[in-house]
């Protein structure tokens, strides 16, 4: 925009001059073609024309360069607030003394050339030619009555006579040419003073007129450069004749009137010329004081746009780097003045701003590469992360953090520790633990949080340590892991160990005791009366039944503790579960809803646990249902996905009571049942084996009743698939 | 009736006025003697009351005549036989208070002791040699162009401007033809 502006402008400018050249050369023409020279006089209409269509075309580019400054004025453009005055000072400074010696001069040429025609002088002049007509005019008359007499003298009527008598009188008067006709002009005698005219001056039709009419006439004439007394008049006898006369006036009386005539001649043309003269001048400086008025307003304009310019493109530019544009370049003025330097520094200003924010920019993307990857990590991580400013604010919560806490931190961000423990419970627990590690900042704290929540019991093992943050100040970091699994798996462990001891323990003399029960039975009792035999039976019958029942107690313990020797084959457990719902069907006064969805999914599972598996869920549900009218089971299959891994899902639901709040976290532990005759053991090997299958299950209520949701993982290796789809159960 | 008459009125001192501030050419007579062409014409000049202001006040005043004979039928690069401009002046003198009237071409200067005199006289062309016979093609037509004005270059300097531009001075007789038959 720059560059072009500032060539725009030189082209402009350049042009305006030229024309601006030829319309000076055309006024200085214009003006001595007025003056004086006769040359030029003829091209004073095509001067004037092109004055005026140059001072036009002056015109026309100062309005519109005039409307645009306004537009630009009005549009709050770079620079035109500045243009404005400048040009309005310009004009003021350039048109203040031209008006004024436009002014002075117009009046001295009014003056100067009124002062030229006194009124003197104009008197002196008309009293002059009044002076010498009534000096010829006297003349005149004595010359008008002396023909008079020479016409009364003429008594001859011979044309021969008349003839003698006329060159008589013609030598006596000293005439130049006397003459006698007759009223119609018809010479009738003639004399001249030179022998070779021989033919009279006819008097003009005028004198004809007023001799016809009766009068005489005396007037001035001039022949061959000499001052004569024409005289005419008809004969006062009566008689045909007209006289006609020339004399001559004397030679002083006709060198002085020639003088006179002259010098009168010349003032009294002057004298008419002075308004046209003094138009002409008017007009010329009228021309002039527009030539310089317009000059001096577009030299206004040319100036301010061409000293503006720059400043305007600063004022752009810098508008540029307000906004963030770093990358605009100003174009230098030519000449080496205060403002090419500003113009230098400038540019050099917005490069070093240029390099800045680049370097900013890096550091920016440096950042949050880090920041992404840091992001990235904290994502991944198993461990919950919260960080904490040196204000107490919390200002990071990793993913794993949200989901161990069970809390949405996005709006927690920014929030003191204080404010975290009104959000929920468990998050007041979490908070009022860390209170006093939070304060510590240089003390790394380590330890164990047992939280109680809807959730049920969960244990955390955190860490906080302190850091430095950028302005000097102490921060935090807490770390910290939800081990409730892996305590509970601990205490699984030992079960399953106490299970494996007692059952080796216990079930060794069962068999003994059963033995000896039933030997005692069969020796004794059909020997013994028949009161003691009901009691050795009843007790014996007791013994062994318990004995039974004992059994069944610690083979469920043998294979709670059971070593896992599973027998995995790609299978699919739509299949499966169809088979298991099949043997329930019978079952009265329970309803199944089956939607396996999951038909072409495969696991990798031994058939005959996942078998027992699903019988435990039914079985288990069935039982819940036992008493309840219309009553219903529900499994749905189908395929799931997380973290783009894909798991299969079995839901069996029932519309029984549901599970009570308060055994949903110890349902899946030994020994926790709420059936009369349950050991405990049922749910615990459901998710012992579930487990084995690298798979989860969890208990939840739904709208109506208990739900049973188990995930197992999904086979995804095709060539096992296909060759162990034969294998299938 | 009476806004009638001088609306009427009105309109004929204004003809009169355009009537008054014209050059006519009145009459134009061609004769043919043995060897050439001879012009008789009679032009009447009648001043705008600028010019006869002008006049009046000692201004020269020139007339210009213009005389061209050519083909009727020409070519632009064919040259005419008669390209002729005849100037006369005429010029008030107030001391004698005469109108004298100047042949540019042949210096010979008239007196006339009125104005219409004298402008009478300036537009008598009488037996004024035109063209030799020889100079024209027998059996060709020509014609004889003719204008008669006021020549604004010969007035004084300072009168000059206001004569191009202002009213008044464009005194012509606009170009006049007649046939010519060798």
């Amino acid at each position: 925009m720059a560059p072009s502006t500032l060539s725009r402008l030189r082209i402009g400018g350049l042009s305006v001059g030229l024309l601006l050249i030829l319309l000076l050369v055309s006024l200085h023409l214009m003006s001595s073609a007025v003056q004086n020279s006769a040359e030029l006089s003829r091209y004073f209409v095509p001067l004037l024309i092109f004055n005026l269509a140059g001072m036009f075309v002056l015109f026309v580019l100062i309005t519109y360069n005039s409307i645009r400054l306004i537009r630009q004025y009005l549009r709050h453009s770079a620079g035109s607030r500045l243009t404005l005055r400048m040009v309005l000072i310009f004009t003021l400074i350039a048109l203040l003394p031209v008006g004024v010696v436009y002014y002075y001069s117009f009046s001295f040429l009014q003056g100067g050339i009124d002062s030229w025609f006194d009124v003197q002088i104009d008197q002196a002049m008309q009293d002059a030619r009044d002076l010498a007509q009534a000096s010829l005019s006297l003349n005149q008359r004595v010359w008008l009555k002396y023909t008079e007499q020479q016409l009364l003298t003429i008594e001859d009527t011979s044309e021969s006579a008349l003839s003698l008598t006329i060159a008589k009188l013609r030598q006596q008067s000293g005439a130049l040419e006397l003459s006698l006709s007759d009223p119609a002009g018809q010479i009738i005698a003639y004399s001249n003073a030179v022998a070779d005219e021989l033919v009279p001056a006819k008097p003009d039709d005028y004198i004809m007129q007023r001799l016809r009419e009766g009068n005489s006439y005396v007037g001035l004439a001039r022949e061959k450069d000499e001052l004569m007394i024409r005289v005419a008049m008809a004969d006062p006898l009566g008689r045909p004749y007209i006289i006609q006369g020339l004399y001559p006036a004397s030679e002083r009386v006709s060198a002085l009137s020639e003088k006179l005539e002259v010098a009168y001649n010349r003032y009294n043309e002057l004298s008419f010329l002075r308004q046209s003269l003094k138009r002409n001048f008017s007009l010329t400086l009228f021309l002039v004081l527009m030539f310089a008025m317009l000059s001096a307003v577009w030299a206004a304009f040319f100036s301010a746009r061409r000293m503006v310019a720059p400043i305007a493109n600063i004022a752009a530019g810098t508008k540029a780097v307000a906004e963030g544009d770093y990358d605009r370049r100003l174009p230098v003025p030519r000449r080496a003045d205060e403002l090419a330097f500003l113009v230098a520094s400038f540019n050099t200003m917005t490069r070093r701003i240029r390099q800045a924010r680049d370097l900013a920019a890096e550091s920016q993307r440096e950042v949050e590469g880090q920041r992404a990857y840091l992001e990235t990590v904290l994502a991944r991580l198993s461990s919950g992360v919260l960080t904490f400013d040196a204000q107490r604010k919390m200002r990071t919560a990793n993913p794993a953090a949200e989901k161990i806490l069970g809390i949405n931190f996005d709006r927690l961000i920014d929030l003191p520790v204080q404010a975290l423990a009104l959000e929920s419970p468990i998050l007041r627990q979490f908070v009022e633990g860390l209170e006093a590690p939070l304060r510590q900042t240089d003390v790394e704290w380590r330890g164990e949080l047992t939280l109680y929540g809807g959730e049920g019991r969960k244990v955390l093992i955190c860490r906080s340590t302190p850091f430095a943050q950028p302005n000097g100040r102490v921060g935090h970091i807490v770390l910290f892991d939800d081990v409730t699994a892996l305590i509970r798996a601990q205490r699984d462990a030992a079960w399953g160990e106490v299970a494996r001891r007692l059952a080796h323990e216990i079930k060794n003399p069962l068999t003994p005791i059963q033995l000896s029960a039933e030997r005692l039975r069969h020796k004794y009792l059909k020997d013994m009366p028949k009161k003691d035999a009901e009691v050795m039976d009843r007790a014996t019958h007791t013994i062994v039944q318990q004995v039974e029942a004992m059994k069944s107690m610690v083979n469920d313990f043998s294979e709670y503790a059971r070593p896992p020797q599973m027998e995995l084959k790609a299978i699919k457990p739509d299949n499966l579960i169809g088979e298991i719902v099949d043997l329930y069907r019978a079952t009265r006064g329970v309803k199944f809803e089956i939607d396996l969805s999951a038909n072409n999914a495969r696991i990798e599972a031994d058939p005959l646990r996942i078998r027992q598996v699903v019988h435990n869920l039914v079985k288990n549900a069935v039982e819940a249902l036992e008493g309840a009218k219309g009553g219903k089971i529900s499994l749905v299959s189908k395929v799931m996905s997380r973290d783009d891994h894909p798991f299969y899902e079995l839901r069996v639901q029932d519309n029984g009571p549901g599970f009570a709040e308060a055994m949903i976290q110890q349902l899946f532990e030994p020994y926790v049942t709420s059936k009369p005759k349950g050991t405990g053991l049922g749910l615990a090997i459901v998710k012992k084996i579930v487990e084995e299958h690298g798979g989860i299950i969890w208990a939840e209520n739904c709208d109506k009743g208990a739900c049973m949701v188990m995930q197992l993982p999904m086979l995804l290796d095709l060539a096992r698939e296909t060759t162990t789809e034969e294998s299938e159960v | 009736m009476k806004r009638t008459s001088s609306w009427l009125l009105s309109v004929l001192l204004i003809l009169s006025v355009a009537k008054a501030a014209a050059f006519n050419i009145r009459d134009v007579q061609i004769k043919q003697t043995d060897s050439e062409f001879r012009l008789h014409a009679r032009i009447e000049y009648q001043l705008s009351e600028q010019a006869h202001e002008a006049l009046s006040n000692g201004v020269p005043l020139t007339l210009k005549v213009q005389l061209f004979v050519e083909k009727v039928w020409r070519g632009f690069w064919e040259p005419s036989p008669l390209a002729e401009t005849l100037s006369f002046q005429i010029r008030y003198h107030a001391l004698t208070e005469l109108y004298r009237v100047v042949d540019k071409q042949t210096g010979d200067e008239q007196n006339f002791v009125t104005q219409e005199a004298a402008l009478h006289a300036l537009g008598e062309i009488t037996d004024l040699p035109l063209v030799k016979l020889a100079k024209l093609t027998p059996g060709e037509a020509y014609q004889l162009r003719l204008r008669a004005d006021l020549d604004i270059e010969s007035l004084p300097l300072p009168l000059q401007p206001l004569a191009y531009l202002g009213r008044g001075w464009k005194l012509t007789t606009g170009w006049s033809q007649w046939p010519l038959q060798p």
